[in-house]
């Protein structure tokens, strides 16, 4: 079962021809008769595989071709090459079998009946997916006492806030006992307590039920709390698909060094520092800095041998930093060529 | 027959979801409830206006005009009730380009997006056209009999078949065409010349038009037929034929278009 | 330009209007973008005209005789053409929807913020559809007025010509400003969509565009006398149809007048103390 391959994709594809509006009052005449488009390679050679069980994070900027990837797994979306099973089934057949097996939440787009309690919505669902009656009420119990809402599936929907209304979303998604759970932003808009509420419900859904888990998101955050495995996409283009560690190592091309040095006088001076180091803080006896990986060695032997420190730990930078890097230098050509004056420490000659 | 009686316990709790939905907004439902009656006052007082100047139009006298229009707003109203709150939504998710939920559910695509949502509202109009048949039969002094009564039945379900899937086509052809028409303008202009008699299209220009509204795209029929069983007495086989066949073909084109359509919009090359 | 006589005042007066203008065109070419079936929109706007025509014709042919109420069957269908036209510039579709939604979301607030004035914004807004809109329903109107040629009367005298003109462009003000003090209700009533449902059923009738007014029961007329709405689309087909005499359409064109500035009048008091209100209650 845990070796299983729930979704397995080679060389995904998707074109779209995208409608060019011009601006001003002419142009909108001439539109009037004749348009142009122009195409946009949202995904482009997108391959990877997710066995069951796993929890995988697909990481990107906005536009990146996320949702479109997402879509194209749901069986929304035919791609325009490439080929794809999700579950043993081709998703754009849309076999009935498949769609009983998964559920897609999509962060801000509500599904569930707005003037109604949650409950009517989840009754639905249990038609709509035929749930026996008696999973049904065991199923929601679990659902509502891990989430911690149990009343709350009695108001209506427009009554509850974001977060709560994220929660029922969630109990809509899980209600038939999906194979596989695809979310598209699921934390998009929430504030930090609910952020965490929510992964902390997808987490324990995983390891209940066993539940595959993709979850797209511009959020690292989401990612780094609940992901054993990664995958980046930029423009289109898968970029890293690993471990989070793999990303630090791949693509961490600096190291932050915490000094603590015996006293403030025995302290060397911001000036100190020269090339390609740079200073993050500089509080006598404390001092931090970004040192490029490979030099870091070189830099520690060179102190120790002039100067009496009391700590010295070597960490890696933060992870929402390390995906900027890797984003702004896989960025398309055309971009990545321009001069970048604001991030000295972007390394320009990659 | 597992698959129909699926749908039905599918379609009863969406009704009741509708129902429970509707509760909660009884103001609401008592206002637009009245503002149908207001309209449907302002047609009978029309031809109460009419049939002070003239004794009968195109052979119809005012009562059996009367079964005409009362007959118009049970379909309309059937319409309105259960298909035009689908197709305004579906309208809607079309421009949003929100129509990912509902295409993921294990249930076909047609029924979702064109029946589960119901405006209890509308259903008023069928107590009012109801209510204008019986009293306008109990002025003529028609007592119909069972076969009369199946006939129009019958003629009632093509009718509604009918414009069901001359509807739920243009609702989803909003994927193709931008539309600054609402689906309740372009609903209006498909029921326009239903209600009125046949007879009426006399003349050069509105002869051609009454043969294409009877074989082509048969409004004409489709209302008028179950209308002239209870106003006229006359069971017209030819007329609930073509009614029939109407509706069928209808029906089979907006699945053919339904399915094409959605296939197109999730890019699948043809 | 030459002399600094009043140095600002024309510049701010032009700025003004170009910012009029903008709105204009931004709502011409939001207009076009709309554009697979604006032309099959503007001609199915006359299908009704043709089962008028042929409900009509069953009638006088029913009723045997050749005139109704003083109307001779091609009475009735120019009427019902000039009432078209009357509502081509008297309707307004989704104004009063669209201030009542403004309100109640609160997005009616930037106009407390920026320097436009609600009612000048929606007008402008409202003239650049209406134009976009004859422009295009130009080309099908003509087809029509030609192809229904034998029922219309004679062309006018330029005389009753400009007060045909001036009774449209009345009936456009009469419209615009009738429809925004029925949208402004929605300051003190959250939901008036009933209420303006209803207007279009009462508007319908009274206006005339359901049934000439004369053949109307003569308690009924009597009320559609007193009541703005004739002005909408009956008024301005009677001037068309030139059945009255020029002193008539005079003294109508008065009161039309006189019912546009009350009506102007009314939607400004209600802005203000809808403002007013909003304000104190925070929106």
């Amino acid at each position: 079962m845990r070796d299983e391959t729930v979704i397995d994709a080679e060389g995904l594809t998707r074109h779209f021809k995208v409608y060019r509006k011009r601006a001003g009052f002419w142009a909108a005449v001439r539109g009037l008769f004749r348009r142009e488009y122009r195409l946009v390679r949202a995904v482009d050679g997108v391959s990877f595989q997710v066995r069951a069980g796993e929890i995988v994070g697909f990481l990107g900027p906005n536009g990146a071709g996320k949702t479109t990837t997402l879509k194209m797994l749901a069986g929304l979306l035919y791609p325009t090459a490439g080929r794809a099973t999700v579950l043993g089934f081709v998703p754009w057949e849309r076999h009935n079998a498949f769609r009983r097996q998964f559920a897609l939440v999509m962060g801000q787009r509500n599904q569930l009946w707005w003037d109604l309690p949650a409950i009517e919505s989840f009754q639905l669902h249990r038609e709509l997916y035929e749930i026996p009656p008696g999973d049904f009420q065991q199923r929601l119990r679990e659902l509502t006492e891990a989430l911690q809402v149990g009343k709350l599936i009695h108001q209506p929907v427009r009554e509850l806030s974001l977060g709560e209304r994220m929660k029922m979303e969630l109990i809509g998604a899980f209600l038939h006992a999906p194979r596989l759970v695809l979310l598209d932003e699921p934390t998009l808009g929430l504030d930090v307590v609910a952020q965490a509420a929510i992964l902390d419900c997808l987490r324990q859904f995983n390891r209940r039920y066993g539940t595959t888990i993709l979850l797209t998101s511009h959020y690292m955050r989401d990612v780094e709390e609940l992901c054993q495995r990664i995958i980046v996409i930029n423009a289109g283009r898968i970029v890293y698909d690993g471990g989070l560690q793999g990303v630090v190592e791949r693509f961490g091309r600096h190291k932050v060094l915490r000094l603590q040095f015996h006293t403030a006088a025995g302290t060397p001076g911001p000036e100190t520092w020269n090339g390609s180091i740079e200073v993050l803080e500089h509080r006598p006896p404390l001092v931090k800095l970004r040192v490029e990986r490979d030099q870091v060695s070189r830099l520690l032997q060179g102190l120790l041998a002039h100067w009496q420190l009391d700590d010295i730990s070597v960490e890696d930078p933060p992870l929402e930093e390390i995906i900027t890097d890797v984003f702004t230098t896989t960025a398309p050509p055309t971009e990545s060529r321009e001069p970048q004056t604001v991030r000295p420490a972007a390394d320009g000659g990659h | 027959m597992r698959t129909l009686r699926r749908y039905a316990k599918l379609y009863l709790a969406f009704v009741r979801c509708t129902l429970a939905r509707e509760l909660s907004f009884r103001g609401n439902f008592l206002m637009r409830a009245a503002v149908e009656f207001l309209w449907f006052c302002l047609l009978v007082l029309f031809y109460d206006i009419i049939y002070g100047q003239t004794a009968h139009v195109g052979g119809w006298t005012q009562f059996q005009y009367m079964v005409l229009i009362g007959t118009f707003f049970l379909v309309t109203g059937l319409i309105d009730t259960l298909v035009m709150p689908n197709c305004a939504e579906l309208a809607e998710q079309v421009r949003t380009g929100n129509l990912d939920h509902a295409l993921v559910k294990p249930v076909d695509e047609q029924f979702i997006l064109t029946l589960p949502r119901l405006d209890w509202a509308n259903a008023s109009n069928l107590l009012y056209g109801g209510g204008m048949v019986a009293y306008s039969l109990f002025r003529l002094e028609h007592w119909p009999t069972a076969a009369e009564v199946a006939a129009y039945c019958w003629g009632i379900f093509c009718a509604f078949v009918f414009f069901y899937s001359v509807l739920s086509m243009l609702a989803i052809s909003a994927v193709y065409l931008v539309r600054n028409q609402s689906i309740w303008e372009q609903w209006f202009y498909v029921n326009l010349f239903a209600r009125y008699p046949p007879e009426i299209f006399t003349g050069t220009w509105a002869k051609p038009l009454r043969t294409v509204l009877t074989y082509v795209f048969p409004v004409l029929v489709v209302v008028s037929v179950p209308a002239r069983v209870l106003a006229h007495r006359v069971i017209s086989v030819q007329g609930l034929l073509i009614a029939t066949v109407a509706a069928g073909a209808a029906f089979a084109l907006s699945r053919f278009v339904f399915r094409r359509v959605l296939l197109a919009y999730r890019g699948a090359s043809a | 330009m030459s002399a600094p006589i009043a140095p600002g005042s024309s510049r701010r007066r032009l700025s003004r209007w170009s910012k009029y203008r903008a709105v204009l065109v931004t709502a011409i070419s939001e207009r076009f973008v709309y554009r697979t079936d604006f032309f099959i929109a503007t001609l199915l706007r006359f299908a009704p005209i043709a089962t008028t025509i042929l409900l009509w014709q069953a009638v006088f042919a029913g009723s045997g005789r050749s005139e109704l109420a003083g109307y001779r069957f091609e009475d009735v269908v120019a009427y019902y053409l000039f009432t078209t036209l009357g509502r081509a510039f008297s309707s307004m579709p989704g104004l009063a929807m669209g201030i009542a939604r403004e309100i109640r979301e609160g997005t009616i607030r930037r106009f407390l913020l920026q320097p436009i004035d609600l009612l000048g914004y929606l007008l402008a807004c409202r003239v650049a559809h209406k134009l976009v809109y004859y422009l295009i329903a130009a080309v099908p109107f003509v087809v029509l007025f030609t192809l229904c040629g034998s029922y219309l009367p004679g062309w006018p005298t330029p005389g009753r010509f400009a007060c045909g003109i001036a009774a449209l462009v009345l009936a456009f003000l009469l419209g615009f400003y009738l429809e925004a003090s029925l949208g402004m209700l929605a300051f003190w009533f959250l939901e008036i969509s009933g209420v303006l449902y209803i207007m279009m059923g009462v508007n319908y009738f009274f206006s005339g565009h359901m049934i000439p007014l004369e053949l109307l029961p003569s308690a009924v007329r009597a009320v559609a006398w007193a009541l703005p709405f004739q002005y909408l689309a009956y008024f301005p087909a009677t001037v068309w149809l030139q059945k009255t005499s020029m002193e008539t359409v005079l003294a109508g064109l008065l009161v039309q007048a006189a019912w546009v500035a009350a009506m102007i009048c009314l939607s400004r008091i209600l802005l203000r103390r809808g403002l007013r209100r909003y304000t104190a209650f925070g929106g």
